[in-house]
C-alpha cells in the first residue's frame, strides 16, 4: 500500500519504499521528478562547462535545468493529490517541458518526457516495462525531431539507455532495476561520446546534453533507492530567466493596462513643424488616463486611455497631422488576449482577437542596441535572449500572444534557439513560420528581405534565401584554452568566429578581426556593420573600423551600439 | 470642335518639349529654401535646386499654388477655350488639388472645369496629363477626356527608392512608410505610391540592392507600354535601370526626367523613381469626334 502524503516523504513507510523500487503512482512520480531536479541542480555549472567551443553560448546545463524544472512545476500545478495517476502526471510534465523548453537540449528533453508520457497512457503506475517502452518511444521521437541526427550526442545516449532498459525489463519489470540498467548504459555511452563525435574529442569534453540526461536518470535512480530531495523554492532558483519582452511602443501596451481598465486605448503619431510638446502632454493627460506622450517637436507618439477617443484626436488635430491611429476597446482587447494565452494550451480553441492580414516579425536578441537595430529593420517585437540565455517556448509564445497579427515569422538568431522556435507553431492558433537565422546578422539580412507586397510564404522564402547573403563574424574571449579546427587559443585570449566556427585567436583584437574577415570574402561585400557589445573597450570599435577601412576601402562601414553581453563585437558582412 | 485646355501642376515632371508640343498649362508650386522662395521649375531649375539642397543645412519646405493663382489661370484660359481639365498631384500629398477645386467654384458657370486628383505625382501625374492633352489636341470633348484621364490614372504606377527617409519624414509626406522610420542602421527603402500616399514595399540595406529590388518590382508589372525614369541630380543608376528594363520597354518608349524641386525637397538627394504606364484604354466608337 502506498501512503505517501499521510506521513510525509522524509519518513516513508516501509511499504512505500518497497513500492518505490517497483512502480510509481502519480504522486510518487512527482516526488521522483522533484528529486531529479534537486539532484541536477548542483551539476548545472559542470554541464555548462562541457562546451565544445571555448565561447560563451548555449548553456546546456542551464537549459536542461530550466526545462525539467518547468516540467515539474506543471506536474505539481495540476495537483491531483495522493490519488494522482502516473499518466496524468507525466502528461502534465511533458506539457510543462514543452512550454519551458530552452535550447536544443531542452527541446530533446521535452521529446523524451513526451515519449514516456505517451507510453504510460492509460496506466495508473509507471513500472519498469512502461518506462522501457517509454524510453524507446522517447528515443524515436527525439531522433525524428532532429533534421540531421548526429551520433555522439544526447540522441545516442537516450537510444542506448532505451535498449538497456528494454533488455532489463524483459527479465524484471521492477522500476529500480530498469532505471539502474538505463543509467549504467547512459553513463557508459556519455563516456564514449568523444569517440563518436570528433569535435568532442578535439575539445576534450563529453557531450553536455548526454551528460545532463545521465544526471537526470541518476536522480530518478536515487529516488527509487529511497532518497528524497526537495526542490529549491522559487526565491532560490539559481538561474535567472530572461526579463519581460521588450516591445514596440504602439504594439505592446499591456504594461500600461490595469486588469479592470475600461474605455478605449488610443494610440497615434502626431507630426508637425514645431509641436508644443509640454502643452500636448498636459492636454492629453487631462483628457484621459495612463497617458504617455513621447517624441520631439516634429513627431510625438501618443498613448492614452479615454472614454472619448474622438475628442483626443480632435484636440491633437489642432496641433498637426495624425498617423497610424489605432483605437482598441480595452475590455475586448483584454478578453482576446486572455483567450489567446489560453490557446497556448493545445486543447483550447481561441477566436481571432482582431482581423489583420499583416505579418508580425518576431526576433530574438539580447542587448538594447541589437534590439533597437532589429526593431529599426522591421522586427515587430524582440524576445530577450540569445547565445547565453536561450528563451523558452513559453517566453516566445507570450510575446506572440500580445501581438495583433495573425501571421508571425520567427527569427531565432541563434542555432540553439531554432528548436525552441519550431515548438511554437503547434501551440498557438496563429500561423507561425520559422526563418532559421543563426545569428543577429542573419536576422538583419532576413528582415531586409521582407517585402510589404508579398504574402507570408513568399516572404518566408525570400527571407530564408537572405540568410545566405550575409556572413556573421564575432569577437569574444576564450572561456578556456583549446585547440579546435587547427586554431590554438589560450583562456582569456581574443577569439574570432566566422559563422559560428572558430577561425582565429590572439592577444590583439584588431588582428583577430582582420584575420577572420580575410576568410569571409570581404571583396564581394558592400556593407560591414559592427555591433559593439558590453565587454568591448571604448576605443575598440573605432580601431577595428579604421583597420578594416584601410584594408578594404570599398566597404561601407557602419558602427552601431549592440550592447550584447559576452561578445565584444558582432559583425555583419553583406 | 470643342477646345479643351489641359492644366496640371509643376510636379508632373513632364519634359519641356512635351509641355510645348501638347500645349499643357503648368501651374507651379513654390519651394522655400534658406529663406528664399522659388516657383517650382520656373525661377529655379532642378539642377540649381539640387546644388542648394546638398549644401544647405536646413530642410526645404514647399507650398501649394494659391487659389488666386488658379483663378488667374482658369480665367485667362476661359478667353480661349470652351472647357478646362485640371489634373493634379495627390490630394493626400499636397493641397494643390484643393486650391484648384476652390478656384473652380469661384468662377463656376463661366465654363465647365473638371478638376481631377491623380492620386500620384511626377510622371504618375504626367502620363494621365499626356493622355488628356493628346485627346484634347485631337478634338475630344471634356467628358471623354475626363473619362480617359481617370482610366489613365488607373493604368499608372509609381515606385521609387530614397537614400534616406529623413526628407519624407520631415516633410510629413511619409504615409504608411512611417513604419520603416527610426533605424540605427543604414536603410535604402523601396517605396510605392498607392491611392495617393507613400507606402513601403521593402527595406534594403544597400543602394545596389535597392536598385535591383526596384527593377524587380517594375518587371513584375504584366503590362508596360511606357516607362518614365526620374532622378534627382542625374543619378547614375538611371542608365542601369533603363538597361535592365530594355527588354520590357524599348528605349524610345522611355521618358527620362529630373524630379521637380518641390518633389526633390520631399524625397531628398539620391532618390530614383520609375513610373509604369500600362497603356491607353480604348475609347468607344461613339466617342470619336
Amino acid at each position: 500500500m502506498t501512503r505517501e502524503g499521510a506521513r510525509g516523504v522524509e519518513h516513508p513507510a516501509r511499504g512505500e519504499e518497497v513500492d518505490r523500487e517497483r512502480r510509481w503512482s502519480g504522486a510518487t512520480l512527482i516526488g521522483a521528478l522533484e528529486t531529479a531536479v534537486a539532484h541536477f541542480e548542483p551539476h548545472v555549472t559542470a554541464v555548462n562547462a562541457l562546451n565544445v567551443f571555448p565561447v560563451p553560448d548555449g548553456d546546456t546545463g542551464t537549459n536542461m535545468f530550466l526545462t525539467i524544472q518547468a516540467a515539474v512545476r506543471e506536474a505539481q500545478r495540476l495537483n491531483h493529490g495522493s490519488q494522482a495517476r502516473a499518466d496524468e502526471v507525466l502528461a502534465g510534465a511533458a506539457h510543462g517541458a514543452l512550454m519551458g523548453a530552452r535550447g536544443n537540449s531542452g527541446v530533446i528533453l521535452y521529446q523524451i518526457l513526451a515519449g514516456i508520457a505517451e507510453s504510460c497512457q492509460g496506466a495508473a503506475h509507471l513500472d519498469g516495462r512502461v518506462l522501457a517502452a517509454g524510453l524507446r518511444r522517447a528515443a524515436d521521437l527525439a531522433y525524428r525531431a532532429v533534421v540531421n541526427p548526429v551520433e555522439g550526442t544526447m540522441l545516442t545516449v537516450i537510444r542506448a539507455a532505451a535498449e538497456a532498459a528494454e533488455i532489463a525489463a524483459a527479465k524484471d519489470s521492477s522500476l529500480s532495476t530498469v532505471l539502474a540498467a538505463a543509467l549504467d548504459t547512459a553513463e557508459d555511452t556519455v563516456r564514449r561520446t568523444p569517440e563518436l563525435l570528433d569535435i568532442l574529442r578535439q575539445a576534450g569534453v563529453v557531450d553536455a546534453g548526454g551528460q545532463g540526461l545521465a544526471i537526470l536518470l541518476a536522480g530518478l535512480q536515487r529516488f527509487a533507492e529511497g532518497t528524497t530531495l526537495s526542490i529549491p523554492s522559487d526565491e532560490t532558483v539559481p538561474v535567472s530567466t530572461a526579463p519581460a519582452a521588450e516591445m514596440d511602443f504602439l504594439d505592446h501596451l499591456d504594461e500600461l493596462h490595469d486588469a479592470e481598465e475600461f474605455g478605449y486605448c488610443t494610440n497615434f503619431l502626431l507630426t508637425g513643424d514645431n509641436l508644443p510638446v509640454e502643452e500636448v502632454r498636459r492636454r492629453i493627460t487631462e483628457l484621459g488616463t495612463s497617458a504617455v506622450v513621447v517624441g520631439d517637436k516634429t513627431m510625438l507618439k501618443i498613448h492614452v486611455h479615454s472614454e472619448h477617443p474622438g475628442t483626443i484626436l480632435e484636440i491633437a488635430l489642432g496641433y498637426g497631422e495624425l498617423h497610424q491611429v489605432r483605437i482598441d476597446n480595452m475590455t475586448a482587447q483584454t478578453r482576446a488576449l486572455l483567450e489567446d494565452r489560453h490557446a497556448a494550451h493545445p486543447t483550447a480553441v481561441a477566436p481571432s482577437p482582431a482581423d489583420t492580414t499583416d505579418i508580425a516579425l518576431v526576433a530574438v536578441a539580447s542587448g538594447d542596441g541589437l534590439t533597437e537595430a532589429l526593431r529599426g529593420m522591421g522586427a515587430t517585437a524582440v524576445v530577450p535572449g540569445g547565445p547565453t540565455v536561450n528563451p523558452s517556448t513559453e517566453e516566445i509564445l507570450r510575446v506572440i500572444a500580445a501581438l495583433p497579427q495573425r501571421q508571425v515569422i520567427l527569427l531565432p538568431n541563434d542555432s540553439n534557439v531554432i528548436p525552441t522556435a519550431r515548438q511554437v507553431e503547434r501551440l498557438t492558433d496563429r500561423t507561425i513560420r520559422v526563418v532559421p537565422s543563426r545569428s543577429v546578422p542573419q536576422g538583419i539580412s532576413a528582415l531586409a528581405a521582407f517585402n510589404f507586397d508579398s504574402d507570408l510564404e513568399e516572404n518566408v522564402a525570400s527571407m530564408t534565401e537572405a540568410l545566405g547573403m550575409v556572413r556573421s563574424l564575432a569577437l569574444t574571449r576564450a572561456t578556456r584554452s583549446a585547440e579546435i579546427d587547427g586554431v590554438r587559443v589560450e583562456q582569456g585570449q581574443f577569439i574570432g568566429l566566422l559563422d559560428d566556427r572558430l577561425r582565429a585567436g590572439g592577444e590583439d583584437p584588431v588582428e583577430v578581426v582582420l584575420a577572420v574577415l580575410a576568410e569571409a570574402d570581404p571583396d564581394q561585400a558592400e556593407l560591414l556593420t559592427v555591433f559593439v557589445g558590453e565587454p568591448a573597450s571604448p576605443d575598440l570599435a573605432g580601431r577595428v573600423a579604421e583597420a578594416i577601412g584601410d584594408a578594404y576601402p570599398n566597404l561601407t562601414i557602419e558602427v552601431a551600439a549592440g550592447d550584447q553581453p559576452h561578445y565584444d563585437l558582432i559583425i555583419a558582412l553583406e | 470642335m470643342p477646345r479643351v485646355a489641359v492644366v496640371t501642376d509643376s510636379t508632373a515632371d513632364l519634359p519641356r518639349e512635351m509641355i510645348e508640343a501638347y500645349d499643357i498649362h503648368v501651374v507651379p508650386l513654390t519651394v522655400h529654401i534658406d529663406g528664399e522662395v522659388f516657383e517650382d521649375g520656373v525661377s529655379i531649375t532642378p539642377a540649381e535646386f539640387m546644388r542648394r539642397l546638398t549644401t544647405t543645412t536646413t530642410f526645404p519646405t514647399t507650398s501649394q499654388p494659391s487659389v488666386g493663382r488658379f483663378q488667374e489661370v482658369f480665367n485667362r484660359l476661359a478667353e480661349e477655350y470652351d472647357a478646362i481639365i485640371s489634373i493634379h498631384i495627390s490630394s493626400r500629398l499636397s493641397g494643390t488639388y484643393q486650391s484648384a477645386l476652390l478656384a473652380r467654384d469661384t468662377i463656376n458657370g463661366r465654363l465647365p472645369i473638371s478638376v481631377i486628383d491623380s492620386r500620384s505625382t511626377s510622371m504618375g501625374l504626367g502620363f494621365p496629363v499626356l493622355r488628356a492633352a493628346k485627346l484634347a489636341q485631337a478634338g475630344y470633348d471634356l467628358d471623354t477626356i475626363d473619362r480617359a484621364t481617370r482610366q489613365a490614372i488607373e493604368s499608372t504606377h509609381a515606385v521609387f527608392l530614397v537614400d534616406t527617409l529623413e526628407y519624407l519624414r520631415r516633410g510629413g509626406r511619409i504615409g504608411r512608410a512611417a513604419e520603416i522610420v527610426g533605424t540605427v542602421l543604414q536603410l535604402k527603402p523601396i517605396l510605392r505610391l498607392e491611392e495617393g500616399v507613400v507606402v513601403p514595399h521593402a527595406r534594403t540595406r544597400t543602394r545596389p540592392k535597392a536598385t535591383a529590388g526596384l527593377i524587380e518590382l517594375v518587371r513584375d508589372f504584366p503590362r508596360i507600354d511606357q516607362l518614365a525614369i526620374l532622378t534627382t541630380n542625374g543619378s547614375s543608376d538611371a542608365e542601369r535601370v533603363a538597361d535592365a528594363l530594355a527588354d520590357r520597354c524599348p528605349r524610345e518608349r522611355m521618358i527620362f526626367a529630373e524630379l521637380s524641386p518641390v518633389l526633390a525637397a520631399h524625397v531628398g538627394p539620391g532618390a530614383l523613381g520609375v513610373v509604369v504606364y500600362e497603356g491607353d484604354a480604348p475609347l468607344s466608337i461613339e466617342e470619336v469626334p
